[in-house]
């Protein structure tokens, strides 16, 4: 198989975009969890790096059209699945602080510093899955595979389809 | 064909993310923190046994409205009776005896921002401004309560108080204040911060030009000054807690801008100027004590949503004041010895109280505070070196250290404002202790005597009778470090309304226990350690505050002559105000060669053997190269406490510290009673003699039992080994449900000022006995309400806290929350912590004895009223983690004084004849020393359940950190369950990772005991509340599944099912399309 780079279609660049923000949002809860005493929610972090690998699946796949782009498109699904039930599940230890920050101070009665850190380092956790999620949902819509050209635009217009 | 697909796919992605959200929503808001909180906004099934007949607990009110009507009454009868007169040349009562018949319209001015904290619709303007309540724990909500006669309506403003008794306010002062009373203050706090923030009331200047049409309003100028209150904030002592700049002396001193409002108040009205002092912490305003502007000074406390109605019945005379304040008044506080040693570095701002050594200054375990004060906080200091400056000059009690701004000479006037226990009225009272009436009690260890009360005054109203001893100072004492106070509150009583110069006679009774002195170094029953009571002269004594009683005592029983002595206003010498009791003439004694008997409380009430328990809270247990110096009266200025900043760790300590408290390492070593089983199925067992089938196997069939009752064996045994392991850990918000034994979720509230946890429609049902539609106007609602504790605990009333108990206990039962985190039992050690208002005094004794009657009452109505902090939460700033130096005799005669009688005083007996004391507790996030207070084996095992043989529950404050929480320390030392919200994460922690190991734990004899027993504990607790109202023998827990929880999980399905279709239909599509391809001979890469 000879490695071929052409152009990116503009799924490519939201499917980028969605392991970014996965990545950062993954980055940003393991330095969350590691502030006392939010310690490792297994769930949310096995969710959270599943959606990462299957969004570099795609994403490299993708770029280097190794794969079949049908089979690269359908793990969008449950890259968002996976993504949003690991937000919440990271999210529900935190909401105390959060509310306590962002709404309420009486919702709270433990140390207030500490949570207000917690609260920010979670709202801007969640923002990236969210943001993540929805570059994925864009990029579902779009074609997500590279342009063909030369031999494989022949080939992908004898085969009378191109990558989806 | 292409086009569809893509488009299939995105919405197959969108049916992906909203089966997650479903289920995940679902999944957070079904676990027990927040599921009560969903049921209340949308109707769940969160509350309410399966038959809602068999209740043991019922309200006395036909309706929610009731009772709340109710509660407004007794707050504002609390508010009437602790409002404290400092001061009175003739500006109050408003009302002459004339115009009060004829209810005379008067028309004030009132000045300052805090009275005008809400709008006319009921709104709190800035939730900073704390005037009514604190914040946090005991914030008072803005929620308006609606009754068919308006009797509680919008929170009570002064305005509002004042219109109800015909009194006008200037309008214009309330247009002022509205546009600009609240800014500047900064975002987030308007106390000080914990971790050495400074603080400066910002009250917005003004001139008697924003005073409008003052003169029309000139029957009285009302001045309000006051302080905040919240939780997790200090004050700090003297400049260091003063932003630069500012015009105070203290965080707790006037600032310019108040002293210019008794300016323009002069202005309005001279000879009516009146100062309400809205605080719960003890400001240091002596300057207005001289200031001939200032005619009347009434302290008000923080008086709640309702209280101010109680204040306004006083303000215009309806009522006379008979409050009596609960913490002594200092001029300077920051001189004071406790304040050397608190928050977090010295009073000058130089240095903190952190390690000098090691990398331990952790969050959790880098900052310490040594009580070097020893047993002298609050008057016991002020009052016992006011006595020995006169009686024991070589004590150096006059000396310098001590004084403000360098005085060479301590003196009490310069010191102190208005003493312990002082009041005013409107009349005046005489009281006489009748000796003839002694008694004292050898089986009951208490002393009893009469008081005779004449109001030899002109004016109806009730006195607080307040009744002192002073034990002997030995040379034994002095030689064995045993310090004694000058003087203590033994007892109390309040009159009923006195009509002029009608007598009255009032029984005192005093629990020896509490006026015996705890030894260290004594020794009995060949252990180390016990209270002791020496012969010699125990000299009680009556007076308005205990410097009164003080100096009833130096002039009787010393001779001092009476110019010699400083009184206070309206206090005068009284021949007839001591009773000299000679315990050597006592039965039941057995001093030794020394005069002491160590015997008499050797044994406890709980029948334990009395011994050291807490040496290791003592710095100097420890062998760091430094010592520190607790305060005695022996030798005034060797021992005035410094700051002790910078000290170091020993190897012992950082050991303890880094470990996190890893006290107890689990073992399989020895065997477990054979009693301790889990898991048992009694159900299908016979009554050996009867043939009958053994009903006691679920909780409800255990309603009033007592703790000592033979089956409950039968109900524990039941109970799985997961059950009871999962329970310990994770018990924030509620307890969890125990299927095996059909106990159901418990809900917990907080706290000392009333419910602010969850309104009263969260949890209660629509329909059937105390039932909270959704549409009750009150269904939002929640009741932290009440006025501060300092403001209840002025009022001297035993009567009323039991009151307010029963009416807190109704409260419980209106919103289905058994538990409840109050009273708060801490001692005010100083003035500076901002969470005074939700403790109620300086004083053990007063503070044990209204915490043990706000807890009966709660009883009587099912309610779990659990005190918190257990114990030595004694400031805010570094509290979790906190670790606290003192010596075992402070901790035991100070803080657990408090406490103690919640566990041997309460004696309410319920329907079943069954006697219970308090059912429950939270621990602290102190550490006593350096050990975690839940991790201290001597004072949770050895003391509390052990000495004082407590038998209800215990919860753990909440849980922000594990470092120092650890589950195993917690169980093994019986604390029943920690406060945890979040409970898979917390399971989680490497920190508790020696619990997690269900093995270990299951593998452990002593776990095993421990967590049996802690069943026990728990289960007494609710079986002996409200929480199993509703349920009957027979019962099992139904599925309390809300309707929002299937419809969420229906969704979820459904767009689980449509993402796995169109998954289903673009799997058959893309391989049909490859096919097809292929068919027509392409190939892929």
């Amino acid at each position: 198989m000879k490695l071929r780079i052409s152009r990116p279609r503009p799924g490519f660049y939201f499917s980028a975009a969605a392991l970014l923000f996965a990545v950062a949002g993954l980055v940003l809860y393991l330095v969350t969890y590691g502030i006392e005493p939010y310690a490792l929610n297994r769930w949310a972090l096995t969710c959270s790096v599943l959606a990462v690998w299957l969004l570099l699946f795609i994403a490299i796949n993708t770029l280097l059209r190794g794969e079949k782009p049908f089979w690269t498109g359908l793990l969008f699904i449950p890259a968002a699945f996976l993504l949003v039930y690991g937000m919440l599940q990271f999210l529900q230890p935190c909401l105390s602080p959060i509310a306590f920050t962002f709404v309420s101070s009486d919702l709270n009665m433990g140390d207030t510093e500490a949570n207000k850190v917690i609260a920010y380092y979670a709202v801007a956790t969640a923002a990236c899955y969210l943001l993540s999620v929805v570059c994925i949902f864009v990029a579902a819509f779009l074609p997500a595979g590279r342009r063909a050209a030369g031999k494989n635009a022949a080939d992908a217009a004898r085969r009378g389809r191109k990558d989806i | 064909m292409r086009q569809t697909s893509r488009i299939l796919r995105g919405l197959a992605v969108a049916a992906a993310f909203l089966c997650a959200l479903c289920l995940g929503a679902e999944s957070i808001a079904a676990s027990g923190d927040y599921k009560g909180m969903v049921d209340g906004m949308l109707g769940g099934a969160s509350a309410g046994g399966s038959s809602g007949e068999a209740y043991v607990y019922e309200s006395e009110y036909e309706s929610l409205e009731e009772m709340l009507t109710e509660r407004g009454r007794i707050a504002g009868q609390l508010a009437e009776e602790g409002c404290v007169l400092l001061k009175n040349d003739g500006a109050l009562p408003l009302r002459s005896e004339e115009e009060r018949e004829s209810g005379a319209e008067k028309r004030v001015t009132v000045l300052g921002n805090r009275p005008y904290t809400y709008t006319d619709a009921g709104i709190l303007r800035d939730t900073r401004l704390t005037f009514y309540g604190g914040i946090t724990g005991s914030k008072i909500y803005e929620q308006s309560v609606t009754t068919s006669e308006g009797t509680i309506g919008l929170p009570i403003t002064l305005e509002r108080a004042l219109e109800g008794q015909n009194v006008h306010i200037n309008p214009t002062m309330k247009s002022f204040y509205s546009d600009k009373a609240y800014s500047p203050l900064p975002a987030g706090s308007e106390s000080a911060d914990q971790a050495g923030g400074a603080y400066s009331i910002d009250e917005p200047a003004m001139s008697l030009g924003d005073t409008g049409d003052y003169r029309s309003y000139a029957d009285a100028a009302i001045v309000v000054i006051g302080r905040p209150s919240g939780e997790g904030r200090d004050y700090l002592p003297g400049k260091s807690g003063v932003k630069a700049g500012s015009s105070q002396k203290s965080a707790i001193g006037l600032s310019d801008e108040e002293r210019a409002l008794i300016d323009v108040a002069h202005q309005i009205s001279p000879g009516k100027v009146v100062v309400l002092v809205s605080s719960a912490v003890a400001m240091e305003i002596d300057e207005l004590k001289d200031d001939d502007r200032v005619n009347s000074i009434l302290w008000i406390g923080l008086p709640g949503s309702y209280g101010l109605n109680g204040v306004a019945r006083v303000l215009v005379g309806d009522a006379a004041p008979s409050g009596s304040l609960p913490d002594i008044y200092a001029a300077d506080a920051s001189v004071s010895p406790a304040a050397r040693n608190f928050g977090a570095g010295d009073p000058d701002g130089t240095a903190q109280f952190t390690w000098s050594n090691g990398s331990y200054n952790l969050a959790s375990n880098g900052h310490y505070v040594v009580m070097a004060e020893g047993i002298y906080t609050g008057y016991y200091y002020y009052e016992t070196r006011y006595a020995d400056a006169l009686l024991r000059p070589e004590s150096g009690a006059a000396g310098s250290a001590g004084t403000s701004e360098g005085a060479a000479e301590w003196k009490y006037e310069d010191q102190v404002s208005w003493s312990f226990g002082y009041g005013l009225s409107y009349t005046t009272f005489s009281r006489r202790i009748l000796p003839e009436t002694f008694v004292y009690d050898k089986t009951e260890k208490t002393v009893r005597v009469d008081v005779e009360v004449v109001n030899t005054g002109n004016y109806p109203a009730k006195s607080t009778v307040q009744l002192y001893v002073q034990s002997p100072y030995t040379d034994y004492d002095q030689k064995s470090g045993v310090e004694k106070s000058a003087v203590q509150l033994v007892a109390f009583e309040k009159t009923d309304v006195l009509q002029p110069q009608e007598p009255t006679t009032i029984t005192l009774t005093a629990d020896i226990k509490y006026f015996a002195s705890y030894d260290q170094t004594v020794s009995h029953d060949g252990v180390t350690g016990g209270y002791i009571m020496e012969n010699g002269e125990y000299c009680f004594a009556v007076g308005n505050g205990a410097h009164d009683a003080l100096n009833n005592i130096l002039a009787n029983c010393y001779d001092v002559p009476e110019e010699e002595l400083y009184a206070e206003e309206g206090c005068a010498v009284n021949p007839a105000g001591t009773y000299v009791w000679d315990t050597g003439e006592a039965d039941g004694f057995s001093f030794d060669a020394d005069g002491v008997d160590a015997s008499y409380f050797a044994q406890s009430e709980g029948g334990q053997t009395v011994q050291n328990q807490l040496q290791d809270a003592d710095y100097n247990y420890f062998d760091t190269g430094r010592e520190v110096t607790y305060l005695s009266r022996s030798d005034w200025q060797g021992t005035y406490p410094v700051s002790y900043t910078g000290l170091p760790v020993s190897e012992g300590m950082n050991k303890l510290l880094s470990e996190n408290n890893r006290g107890y390492e689990m073992s399989t070593a020895g065997t477990a009673p054979d009693y301790v089983q889990f898991g048992v199925d009694h159900a299908e067992e016979y009554d050996e003699n009867t043939g009958v089938p053994l009903e006691n196997t679920d909780i409800a069939s255990y309603k009033g039992k007592a703790y000592d009752a033979e089956d409950w064996d039968y109900l524990l045994q039941q109970i799985t080994f997961d059950e009871a392991w999962q329970f310990a850990p994770l018990g924030g918000t509620n307890c969890k449900a125990f299927a095996s034994v059909n106990a159901p979720v418990v809900w917990q509230i907080d706290g000392p000022n009333g419910n602010v946890t969850r309104s009263y429609g969260a949890l209660a049902p629509e329909t059937g006995t105390m039932a909270v539609a959704k549409s009750d106007v009150n269904a939002g609602y929640m009741s932290a309400d009440m006025p501060c504790a300092p403001l209840i605990a002025a009022t001297f009333n035993r009567a009323l806290l039991e009151e307010e108990g029963r009416i807190f206990g109704e409260d419980n039962l209106w919103s289905r929350n058994p538990i409840m985190w109050a009273p708060g039992m801490n001692l005010h050690r100083t003035p500076f912590n901002s969470r005074n208002h939700e403790y109620y005094s300086e004083d053990p004794v007063l503070t044990n004895c209204l915490g043990v009657s706000f807890v009966r009452g709660g009883l009587e109505k099912g309610s779990i009223l659990s005190a918190k902090h257990f114990a030595f939460n004694t400031q805010e700033s570094y509290r979790e983690g906190l670790c606290q130096f003192f010596n075992e005799q402070t901790g035991r005669e100070m803080e657990l004084r408090a406490f103690q009688g919640l566990c041997e005083d309460v004696e309410y007996i319920n329907s079943s004849g069954n006697r219970l004391d308090a059912l429950g507790l939270m621990s602290s996030f102190s550490r006593a020393g350096i050990t975690g207070v839940n991790a201290h084996t001597g004072m949770m095992k050895n003391i509390l359940r052990g000495e004082w043989g407590f038998k209800g529950l215990i919860s753990t404050d909440m849980v922000s950190r594990t470092g120092f929480f650890n589950p195993t320390d917690c169980v093994i030392n019986h604390v029943t369950f920690m406060a945890t919200s979040s409970g898979e994460t917390f399971l989680a922690s490497s920190d508790w990772s020696d619990y997690n190991n269900k093995q270990r734990v299951r593998s452990d004899p002593a776990m095993l005991t421990a967590l049996y027993e802690n069943m026990h504990y728990y289960m007494y607790a609710i079986a002996n509340s409200s929480a199993l109202n509703g349920y009957a023998p027979g019962d099992v827990l139904a599925d309390d599944m809300s309707w929002w929880q299937y419809a969420l999980f229906g969704i979820g399905a459904g767009c689980g099912g449509v993402a796995l279709g169109l998954c289903g239909w673009l799997i058959y599509a893309g391989v049909r399309d490859d096919r097809r391809a292929r068919a027509q001979g392409g190939t892929e890469e």
